[in-house]
C-alpha cells in the first residue's frame, strides 16, 4: 500500500477509535447513572418514586427512538453550542454520546434488574444505606452484565461512527464515503468496510474476555 | 474473644413485642402479638408456611413496619426511630437467611467486611476483625474464596460471621438450615449453640425442622394465622405438654421422623 495512502487510513482509523471510546465513556459516565435511577425507582426497587422512574424512562425512550442520521443533523446547532464547530471528529462526539447514553442506559438497566432483590433487601435490613448499597451490591454484581453491555455500545458506536461521515466528521465513515462512494473507488470501499470488521471484531473479544474473567466467581 | 457490648437499657428483655399488629390488603398477616424474649435465649418460631414468621421476623428489625403495637430491642422503640436511627439499631441485629444472601463478588473476607463497612469500622480494624470472625466461624484457609466455590454449610458459616460483625445482641435465623444437607446442618446448629452460650447471643429463629427445634430452642413459639397460639417451654414441649393441636402434630411428625432415622436416643435427647 502506498505511503500516502496508509497514513490516511492510520489517520482515520485512529480519528474513528477516538469517536467511538470517548463517546463511550461519556455514554458511561451519564448513563450507568442513569440506569441506576432507571433500577430504583421501579415499584418494589430501592427508591420506589415512580414519577421519577417514568420521566427520565420517557427521555430515554424518545432518545432512542431518533434515528441516528437524523439526531446527527438535529443536534448541529447544539454541537456548535458546545464544541464551537459542527465539523470534525470531535464535533462528531456530541451526537455519538448523545445516541450512546440512553441505549447504554437501558442495557445496563437490564444487568442492574438482574442483582437479586432478595440480596439488596438483605444489605438494606443489614443497616445500610441506599447509596452504600449501589456502590457495593447493586453495581459491582451486575458488573459481568454491565461490562457484556459496554461491548454493545462500542460495537453500535462503530457502526454509528462511520454514519458520522456524513456530517464531515473524520475517520473511517468519512473515507468511505469521500473515496470510496464519491470517486468511486471500491478498493477503497473494501478498505473500510475490513478494517471496522476487524475494529468490531476486537472489541468483541476483548469485551467477551473481560466480562467471562468477571463472571468467573459467578454461579 | 469477641466481646459483647453492654446494653444500654437495664432490662433483661432483649425483646419485647406488644400488641402488634399487621395486616396486608386489610387482613391480618399477624394479629395482636404479644411475647418477649430474655438476653441470652434461644426462641423457636414454628408454624405453617403463611402463618406469618417471616414477617414477624421483618418486622423484629424494622424491615417492615407494624400497624399497630410496639416492637422493643433493648428498650427503644423501633417505630419511633427515625430512619438513621433504625439504620443503627439493626446493626445490633444479626440476619442469617435461608439462600445465604453473599455477594458472588466477593470474597469470604470482602463479604464479611461488607457488614464491616456498613458500621463504619475503619479499614485497618476491619482486616483484624475478619480474622477474628473468620476464626469463629471456622473457616480459616477459605478467606480468599468466593462464594461459588465454598458448600452450603461454609456459605451459612460466612453468612453467620458477617452477621455477628456488629457485635449483635440479637440472632434473627429465617431457615437458616434449611438450604442445606443434614450433615451441615448439624454443623451449623453446633455453630449457633456456641454463639448463644459464649458470646451471650439471643437467637430468635424461625424453622419447619422440629430437629433445630430439638436441638437449640429454650422455647417454642407456634404461630397461627398471624396468631401465637403456643408459648410452650423446650422442655415442656419435649414432655408432650403442648396444649395447641398445630404443636401436637409438629411434636408427632418429630417422634415420627426419629423412628423412620431410627437415630438411637433421639427421642429422649430432650431438648
Amino acid at each position: 500500500m502506498h505511503r500516502q495512502v496508509f497514513d490516511l487510513f492510520f489517520k482515520a482509523t485512529l480519528a474513528t477509535l477516538e469517536m467511538v471510546f470517548a463517546s463511550a465513556a461519556i455514554a458511561v459516565f451519564f448513563g450507568l447513572p442513569l440506569a441506576i435511577l432507571l433500577t430504583v425507582t421501579r415499584p418494589g426497587g430501592l427508591w420506589p418514586v415512580r414519577p421519577i422512574g417514568r420521566m427520565l424512562g420517557i427521555a430515554v425512550d424518545l432518545t432512542r427512538a431518533v434515528p441516528f442520521i437524523i439526531l446527527l443533523v438535529v443536534l448541529i446547532p447544539f454541537t456548535r453550542f458546545v464544541m464551537g464547530t459542527a465539523l470534525g471528529t470531535a464535533a462528531a462526539i456530541v451526537p455519538l454520546s448523545i445516541t450512546a447514553i440512553p441505549y447504554f442506559a437501558r442495557i445496563a438497566e437490564v444487568s442492574l434488574k438482574e442483582v437479586s432483590p432478595e440480596l439488596i433487601d438483605a444489605v438494606r435490613a443489614m443497616g445500610a444505606t441506599r447509596a452504600k448499597v449501589v456502590r457495593s451490591v447493586l453495581v459491582p454484581e451486575a458488573l459481568p452484565g454491565l461490562v457484556s453491555g459496554l461491548t454493545v455500545t462500542l460495537v453500535t458506536l462503530i457502526g454509528a461512527s462511520a454514519m458520522a461521515g456524513v456530517v464531515g466528521a473524520g475517520g473511517l465513515g468519512d473515507l468511505a464515503i469521500r473515496y470510496g462512494y464519491q470517486r468511486f473507488n471500491t478498493a477503497m470501499m473494501l478498505w473500510v468496510v475490513s478494517i471496522l470488521v476487524v475494529l468490531t471484531i476486537l472489541v468483541q473479544l476483548g469485551g467477551n474476555w473481560i466480562s467471562a474473567r468477571l463472571r468467573k466467581n459467578f454461579i | 474473644m469477641i466481646m459483647q457490648n453492654t446494653s444500654p437499657a437495664e432490662t433483661n428483655e432483649t425483646l419485647k413485642i406488644e400488641g402488634l399488629s399487621k395486616a396486608f390488603d386489610g387482613r391480618y398477616a399477624l394479629e395482636n402479638i404479644s411475647f418477649s424474649v430474655r438476653r441470652g435465649e434461644i426462641v423457636g418460631l414454628i408454624g405453617r408456611s403463611g402463618a406469618g414468621k417471616t414477617t414477624l421476623l421483618r418486622c423484629l428489625n424494622g424491615a417492615d413496619s407494624v400497624d399497630s403495637g410496639r416492637v422493643l430491642v433493648e428498650g427503644r422503640n423501633l417505630s419511633t426511630l427515625k430512619e438513621r436511627e433504625l439504620l443503627v439499631l439493626r446493626q445490633r441485629i444479626g440476619l442469617v437467611f435461608q439462600g445465604f444472601n453473599l455477594l458472588q463478588s466477593r470474597t469470604v473476607s470482602g463479604n464479611i467486611s461488607l457488614a464491616l463497612e456498613i458500621l463504619g469500622v475503619p479499614r485497618k480494624e476491619r482486616l483484624h476483625r475478619i480474622q477474628q470472625l473468620i476464626h469463629l466461624v471456622g473457616l480459616e484457609g477459605h478467606e480468599a474464596k468466593y462464594p461459588s466455590q465454598l458448600s452450603g454449610g461454609q456459605k451459612q458459616r460466612v453468612g453467620i460471621a458477617r452477621a455477628l460483625a456488629g457485635h449483635p445482641a440479637i440472632l434473627l435465623c429465617d431457615e437458616a438450615t434449611s438450604a442445606l444437607d443434614p450433615e451441615a446442618t448439624t454443623s451449623i446448629l453446633t455453630l449457633l449453640e456456641t454463639i448463644n452460650t459464649e458470646l451471650g447471643v439471643t437467637i430468635v429463629l424461625i424453622t419447619h425442622e422440629m430437629d433445630v427445634i430439638r436441638r437449640l430452642a429454650h422455647r417454642v413459639l407456634v404461630l397461627d394465622q398471624g396468631r401465637i397460639v403456643e408459648d410452650i417451654s423446650g422442655e415442656a414441649l419435649s414432655r408432650g405438654e403442648a396444649e395447641h393441636s398445630l404443636t401436637q402434630s409438629f411434636i408427632s411428625r418429630l417422634s415420627n421422623n426419629a423412628e423412620d432415622m431410627e437415630v438411637a436416643g433421639y427421642a429422649s435427647s430432650g431438648f
